[in-house]
């Protein structure tokens, strides 16, 4: 049952994967960058540490990128879970900072990349 | 659906209606699972029975919004806890102060009402965030900045109204000018100038006329702020950083004592921190010598700095404005701190304007105001367990002296020893002119277990420090009343006029019942 259940999330996140427009994602871009960027933007010249890109480095050693934008293995599911629930140290998101709306696409965004 | 304490069902249905009339339906949230986004995700009662938890959320968009949920929640004696972008975490987060307060959030009241850029101020919303009100300047392309705090998710009305710092303001509530705020009967109240109708000096002259009562709104419950004046700060010419080090334990009250006197004469405008990056680390033969008897003698850390070669004390600060008098303060400081034999003064990192926004890294954007969230990291990464879920922040204020900074962590230290906790060696912060604050993190938001063990330190700590005359400068809302209650003198005069005010500007006691200690009259029967 718990099986089933999992396939049937996978199942509608990827539904929810092909209908994202162009625009969805550019918005979902945008809702990245606004809310999550600040702690989970990739490294670089500028950008020597962030809270979440640096702990998920040095969780992940190489293993799985620890950018966020990076990721091929992020399912919209699992994205829109640790927006409300959170995870650790990051807190949850309300909605009235990402809505329901903005999370669609967020999620959208995050699994665009998403292998199956 | 949780319904506030002696509230009835019916009464509370009523009132969510009403709400739904005033702001609009999909404003008032209900269901549990939206109501939990409203928890405080670093409780340190989480999961317990004691966590603070709404009954409800309302999202006014508009002033008189907020003023009709305040005269819905008179009418039906509803208990309501305005918040402004719900991000203190440490501190609160956007949970009540009282459980089954129906929570305003104020976060979509986000605007930027006015910006003026000769005189350099801004007028926000109680939602703008500091990154809200840094975008607006940039896509402006205005060269004026915020005093921002270390996280920059918080607002300007919220982080100064709980007495919040930044850079370079520091006092942030020192830096406003003017507020704007519904009271508890619905009325909307202005403030200073404000109160004057088309007056040109809401923003520029602070007191007015009569009583200066804007303090009243901080750190109370006396009403809901919605629009504050905050001043805004140039580009600098030049900013210089330096850092001090010294491998002498018996240096820092000659550091500290020249610290504080260059910034008294205007040498030092900034921030200027004292740290120990041996002693506050946390390697075993460090940990062994604070935990000795006496902490560790003067010859024993100074050994222990050569075979480390680790300082023993740094003070970092930077120094912005005009570059000649920038320069001519940097020469003073180096000729100064270099005459106490052994101290170093080295350069680091210089910006000169324009800015290049691009190219400044993510640890230095604080420094210009800019708004980032990289002090999670700080917090996160370099300091503890990444798996930690949180904490509260123990922060006490203490005077600017070597030898305080010394005696406090010697007695917090050796205090939470015999509690089972691991204080170290906490640096000094100038937040505020002539105190240090020092920061404490308590884990928290994890298990029962750890939560119960962080509630027990904390209330150890926070005696500690007024048997010393020190006391928290904020706080988290489940030890408001502990430290309320340090603020004692003369039965707690104090205490006792902020709820002569609140019966009066209060009645029914609908806002924030209990937020720093200040509890409406029929709330408070159990103390009497």
């Amino acid at each position: 049952m718990k099986i089933l259940k999992l396939l049937l999330i996978a199942a509608l996140a990827c539904l929810g994967a092909a209908r994202a427009s162009a625009q969805d994602l550019q918005h979902g871009k945008a809702v990245f960058d606004l809310w999550c960027g600040s702690c989970h933007k990739p490294l670089g010249p500028y950008v020597s540490s962030v809270a979440g890109t640096s702990v998920l480095e040095r969780k992940y050693k190489g293993t799985k990128p620890a950018a966020l934008e990076e990721r091929t293995d992020l399912d919209a599911a699992t994205v829109k879970t640790f927006v409300r629930h959170g995870v650790k140290f990051m807190p949850f998101f309300r909605k009235t900072e990402i809505s329901d709306i903005d999370l669609d696409d967020l999620a959208a965004y995050l699994s665009r990349n998403l292998k199956h | 659906m949780r319904v506030p304490t002696g509230v009835t069902s019916a009464d509370f249905s009523a009132a969510l209606e009403k709400f739904s009339s005033a702001i609009g339906k999909q404003w008032v949230f209900t269901s549990d699972e939206d109501v939990d986004l409203y928890r405080d995700a670093y409780s340190v009662y989480k999961g317990e029975k004691e966590e603070y938890l709404a009954s409800a959320a309302v999202a006014p968009d508009t002033v008189e919004q907020v003023q009709a949920i305040v005269r819905i929640a008179n009418q039906h004696k509803i208990p309501l806890f305005p918040f402004s972008t719900g991000r203190n975490l440490g501190y609160g987060g956007s949970a009540p102060s009282y459980s089954g307060c129906v929570v305003v959030d104020l976060k979509r009241m986000n605007r930027v009402v006015e910006i003026h850029e000769k005189l350099h101020y801004a007028v926000v919303e109680a939602g703008c965030s500091f990154f809200d009100l840094y975008r607006v300047l940039q896509s402006k392309g205005i060269k004026l900045y915020p005093s921002v705090p270390a996280p920059g998710w918080g607002s300007p009305v919220g982080n100064s109204l709980e007495h919040g710092t930044g850079t370079p303001a520091r006092d942030n509530f020192k830096n406003h000018c003017g507020m704007e705020v519904v009271l508890a009967n619905g009325e909307l109240l202005r403030t200073g100038m404000g109160a004057m109708p088309n007056a040109e000096t809401w923003q520029t002259y602070h007191y007015g006329y009569g009583p200066y009562i804007d303090g009243m709104f901080s750190q109370s419950n006396f009403g809901i702020v919605t629009k504050m004046g905050f001043n805004l700060f140039h580009e600098p010419e030049l900013t210089r950083s330096l850092t001090v080090t010294s491998g002498n334990y018996d240096d820092l009250d000659q550091i500290v004592g020249l610290s504080e006197y260059l910034e008294a004469i205007g040498v030092i405008p900034a921030n200027a921190r004292v740290f120990s990056p041996l002693m506050s680390s946390r390697e075993p033969e460090v940990v062994t010598l604070i935990r000795s008897a006496g902490g560790g003698s003067a010859g024993q850390w100074n050994q222990l700095s050569q075979d480390k070669n680790r300082p023993v004390y740094t003070l970092q600060t930077e120094i912005r404005g005009a570059p000649k008098v920038v320069d001519a303060q940097i020469e003073t400081v180096k000729e100064r701190f270099g005459a106490i034999p052994g101290v170093t003064v080295t350069d680091g990192k210089s910006w000169r304007a324009p800015l290049d926004l691009d190219k400044i890294d993510e640890p230095d954007k604080q420094t210009f105001g800019i708004p980032t969230l990289w002090r999670f990291y700080t917090d996160l990464a370099e300091n503890k367990d990444p798996d930690w879920s949180g904490h509260v922040w123990f922060s006490p204020n203490i005077p600017q002296t070597g030898e305080s900074l010394r005696k406090a962590n010697r007695v917090f230290q050796e205090g939470c020893d015999k509690v089972g906790i691991y204080w170290g060696w906490s640096g000094g912060i100038c937040f505020f002119p002539k105190s240090y604050t020092l920061l404490h993190a308590f884990q928290s938001g994890g298990d029962v277990e750890t939560d119960r063990k962080t509630r027990e330190g904390f209330a150890h700590v926070v005696r500690i420090a007024a048997e010393n005359g020190w006391s928290e400068y904020r706080t988290a809302p489940a030890f408001y009343d502990l430290i309320m209650d340090v603020f004692s003198f003369n039965n707690h005069s104090l205490r006792r006029f902020h709820e002569t005010i609140k019966d009066a500007v209060d009645p029914n006691g609908i806002l924030s019942p209990g937020r720093f200690g200040i509890w409406p009259k029929h709330m408070r029967k159990d103390r009497a």
